[in-house]
């Protein structure tokens, strides 16, 4: 008798040992997954968005269609800039500059977006052009991409 | 138990597997965004391959019906879409910069016309227009047309003849070269002609108006010629200056000529020119040429006086011999006060004393013109500046020495012809060179380098990223290269610096930059034979590769020689420019006998520019010296002017005087003094009772016979009016008479002329009339013809002669 009533005991323990293992493994195995979905899912956007900027920066394109002083002697310049990539791209900053003398003139632009085969012309003011005989002429769009000339005065 | 284990494990595996999968999915999602990432670099590089296979040409550009007619080739491989024009009007100012739309698809090798005629613009034919096509693809062309008022156009007038007798005629021909720097195509050439400007009683005459009377289209390095004729009437020594300029051209961009008035026609009518010897033509009297003649002047000096140069020339070593020109005494003279020149023709040694003979199988570049270099000592021809897209460019005064050069932008370059004065092979070799090298360029720059076709022997100077010059040469494909290259020093600085390269043996090398010893050298194998197919300067080959961003000049290149350090510190501070040679000059007052009595002006070390002889030491320039005086200057008859120059440094230079041959221009050296009153007598003494005799110089080209009837010495008196003639006896020995001409007179030759004593009324006897002793301005007239049919007619003013 001693001996039945022993196993009964003793299975209902492994019983309730294995159900509180098995909820164990499925509460950290559930853990595990949804941290790991988590994290793949973050740097699956980080990656998809890392892509995608490359890619569109890839696909801008765009040239300096004519650079160009309105008056002589020059005080204004007219930069246009011609899209001719695949994709609309957002012109955020003109720099010209000099290099033997260190004239630097950066001008942000406001509504610099030009959509693909359409040009921009972007007027720059300043009254010290006329003295440099050649400028080089950089613009830069919002994504980084740059192109750039030189112009004579 | 162990079923319960199998269970966990199950529940596990169901774990791991979601896990896994998503790692899968993740870099799965990760090489397709990587595919889509590198079809977009495909994408985007097949874009800038066909950008630049896209190339097309604009060919033809006209003004039909008030608007623009351009036609466009596609020299390219690929379509292309022309979606822009721009269009600026340089001539008026208010007209704002245009664009027009186009849409214009172009196939290779395809020419299409009438670009420009849809737009809504009218052009006019006298306005100049700078436009702009541009692709779809961002590539663009510019064009100018019709504006010659941006830069000077090259015009020449050539007056054919410049000398005819009174009421003669002369052809005016005018050309125009579109020489201009920016592929500009001009338009619609009308040359306009001046009023003529006369001295004296000249007058003019149009006989035939400009043809043709336009151009419609002058195209880059294209010329077009215009002629006019007019009839010239006047007195001798008279002339017309006609001046042409364009409509619409640049202010002060004309061309002149000079018609002058004379009884001369040899070019027209007899084509052989006669020169008198010992005689002046119509010269101004202001102009006192230097005479190879040493008679009658103190020690032994040369001549000087209003008098054309009479012999085959001279040659003077301005370093050796320090030459004094005297003028002759007998006259007196005031001279006002003004400018005083010397136009000195000589030419510069090709090198210092101590290279002096050292000027074969080599080549010299000074680069004095805007256009391919020519070699100074004629060994090599053929070379080129670059492409058209690749030219240096020329800056006249940016030498190390003030003279001209040529500017390098990183891709420019120039190639030489290789030929057998260039063509490296076995040692010894040296190359020099000035160079200004633009600070803050990166990278490796060449300035010299000669190699095979495909690159695997060669010879090759630069500047590497380091800012150090190097040295480099290999003599065979897979061998070790010998070196030379300096250290511790930027020479990248904006500064001139002199390099030169030696070779002295097939595998060794030293560098001196600035005349001094820089290298550290390594020695390298091969077989010492360096074969080489091209030469470049300012870049590595026609591709450009490792362009140089600076200033060359002054490239000299020894192909069997190895200059030692001596040499090279002479060859540093040779001056190539403005002042290859400094020369102190005095213009003296002194009595007869040559003893300075009064200064007039002393230059002391004036500098003297650099003339290149080329090959055969020819005189083709002349440079002039100046020194303006503040005073009048008055010359007693017991009085002479004295012209000293005085060599003091710079290279051996020599002058060239006395050369009947040299009549245009550089023309013989001469002293030109301000306004003068009277002439310098000059060394021409003539015996009044008795015969005298002239020489007379034949050019040719043909053989020439001179009559009796019109050929006559006259004399007028300096004073009075007095007048005096002499009747042609002789020629070289045998009569001439009103029933016999002279002998025959071949080309080259000198002919005797004996006249009879002057009298009044002139005769070839007797001593009725005879011309008493005094100053009197003689002249000679001559009469003939000449073998090709043509006839001779000249007059030759002798100036101021002494009759005793």
């Amino acid at each position: 008798m001693k001996l039945k009533q022993s196993k009964h005991r003793r299975g209902l323990a492994t019983i309730i040992t294995s159900a509180i293992m098995m909820s164990a493994v499925c509460m950290m195995g559930s853990a595990g997954v949804v941290w790991s979905q988590s994290s793949l899912a973050t740097q699956q956007a980080d990656m998809t968005n890392t892509a995608s900027n490359y890619m569109n920066k890839l696909k801008e394109s765009m040239v300096f269609e004519y650079v160009y002083c309105t008056s002589d002697p020059c005080n204004q310049m007219n930069v246009v800039i011609t899209n001719i990539g695949d994709v609309g791209l957002d012109i955020d900053e003109i720099t010209v500059s000099e290099k033997m003398s260190g004239f630097n003139k950066i001008q942000l632009v406001n509504n610099g977006q030009i959509m693909p085969n359409d040009s921009l012309k972007i007027a720059i003011d300043d009254a010290s052009f006329s003295s440099y005989g050649v400028l080089d002429v950089m613009a830069k769009t919002s994504r980084g991409s740059i192109i750039q000339t030189q112009t004579s005065t | 138990m162990k079923y319960r284990r199998g269970l966990s494990s199950v529940i596990g595996m169901i774990f791991l597997v979601v896990v896994l999968s998503s790692v899968l999915g993740y870099f799965t999602y990760g090489i397709h965004l990587v595919e889509q990432v590198n079809d977009q670099v495909i994408s985007k590089g097949m874009e800038n391959i066909d950008k630049s296979r896209e190339d097309f040409e604009i060919t033809n550009i006209r003004i039909d019906s008030g608007k623009f007619n351009l036609t466009v080739f596609n020299t390219g491989e690929i379509p292309l879409n022309l979606t822009r024009f721009w269009i600026n009007n340089v001539t008026d100012s208010s007209w704002p910069l245009q664009n027009f739309t186009l849409n214009t698809i172009v196939t290779p090798k395809q020419i299409v016309t009438n670009i420009g005629q849809e737009t809504e613009l009218y052009a006019l034919d006298s306005q100049a227009y700078s436009m702009k096509l541009i692709t779809q693809r961002g590539n663009s062309k510019e064009i100018s047309i019709n504006s010659p008022n941006q830069e000077k156009l090259d015009l020449k007038l050539i007056a054919l003849p410049e000398t005819v007798p009174d009421k003669f005629r002369t052809t005016l021909l005018f050309t125009v070269t579109n020489n201009m720097t920016n592929q500009n195509t001009l338009l619609n050439i009308k040359p306009i002609m001046n009023t003529p400007q006369t001295t004296g009683t000249a007058t003019h005459m149009l006989i035939t108006s400009m043809v043709p009377t336009h151009v419609p289209i002058l195209r880059q390095g294209d010329a077009a010629s215009f002629i006019w004729i007019y009839e010239i009437s006047g007195s001798i020594g008279e002339s017309v200056t006609f001046t042409v300029s364009l409509e619409n051209g640049i202010s002060g961009n004309t061309a002149s000529a000079t018609v002058s008035i004379n009884d001369v026609l040899l070019a027209q009518q007899s084509t052989t020119a006669l020169t008198a010897t010992s005689v002046s033509g119509n010269t101004a009297k202001d102009l006192l040429f230097f005479h190879a003649e040493t008679e009658q002047t103190p020690n032994n000096a040369f001549q000087m006086y209003a008098g054309d140069p009479d012999i085959i020339g001279n040659t003077i070593s301005v370093e050796t011999d320090n030459p004094k020109f005297f003028t002759n005494n007998g006259t007196s003279v005031n001279i006002s006060q003004g400018v005083w020149n010397a136009s000195l023709t000589y030419f510069s040694a090709p090198f210092p004393d101590s290279l002096i003979d050292n000027n074969n199988n080599n080549m010299i570049f000074h680069f004095e013109l805007n256009s391919a270099p020519e070699d100074s000592t004629e060994n090599t021809s053929g070379h080129a500046l670059g492409s058209s897209s690749n030219r240096p460019t020329y800056q006249s005064t940016s030498g190390p020495h003030g003279s001209g050069a040529f500017s390098f932008d990183g891709s420019d370059y120039i190639e030489i012809n290789k030929e057998s004065e260039n063509d490296i092979h076995r040692s010894p070799d040296s190359t020099a060179l000035w160079f200004k090298a633009t600070d803050g360029i990166s990278g490796k720059q060449i300035l010299y380098r000669a190699t095979e076709n495909n690159n695997d022997e060669y010879y090759e100077i630069g500047i590497d990223s380091n800012d150090n010059v190097y040295f480099e040469f290999l003599t065979q494909k897979n061998k070790i290269p010998t070196k030379c290259i300096s250290s511790g020093f930027d020479y990248e600085n904006n500064n001139w610096q002199h390099l030169v390269a030696t070779r002295p043996t097939d595998q060794s090398c030293t560098l001196y930059i600035n005349a001094t010893s820089v290298n550290t050298s390594s020695v390298g194998t091969g077989d010492g034979d360096i074969n080489i197919d091209k030469i470049f300067i300012g870049a590595e080959d026609d591709n450009p590769n490792y362009g140089f961003n600076g200033i060359i000049d002054d490239v000299l290149h020894w192909d069997d020689y190895a200059l030692l350090s001596g040499e090279i510190s002479d060859l540093k501070n040779t001056n190539y420019g403005n002042a290859a040679h400094l020369v102190t000059f005095y213009i003296n007052k002194t009595d007869a006998n040559g003893i300075v009595e009064s200064n007039i002006a002393t230059s002391l070390n004036y500098p003297l520019k650099f003339l290149d002889g080329k090959k055969d030491g020819d005189f083709l320039n002349s440079f002039n010296y100046s020194s303006a005086i503040g005073t009048g200057v008055s010359v007693t008859s017991t009085q002479r002017l004295v012209f000293d120059m005085q060599f003091q440094s710079g290279l051996d230079i020599d002058m060239r005087i006395d050369d009947m041959a040299i009549t245009q221009n550089p023309k013989n050296s001469f002293l030109q003094t301000p306004n003068l009153n009277s002439s310098f007598q000059s060394y021409i003494t003539i015996i009044g009772d008795q015969s005298n005799t002239l020489k007379m110089y034949s050019a040719g080209p043909d053989t020439v016979w001179i009559t009796f009837d019109n050929t006559r010495l006259t004399f007028s008196d300096t004073i009075s009016s007095n007048t005096y003639a002499s009747l042609l006896l002789q020629a070289n020995g045998t009569d001439v008479t009103s029933n016999k001409d002279s002998i025959a007179f071949p080309p080259f030759t000198t002919l005797n002329l004996t006249f009879s004593s002057a009298k009044n009324p002139p005769s070839t006897s007797g001593s009725v009339g005879v011309i008493p002793p005094g100053n009197y301005v003689m002249k000679m007239h001559l009469g003939g013809y000449d073998v090709a049919g043509g006839t001779i007619s000249k007059s030759i003013n002798f100036g101021t002669v002494l009759v005793e």
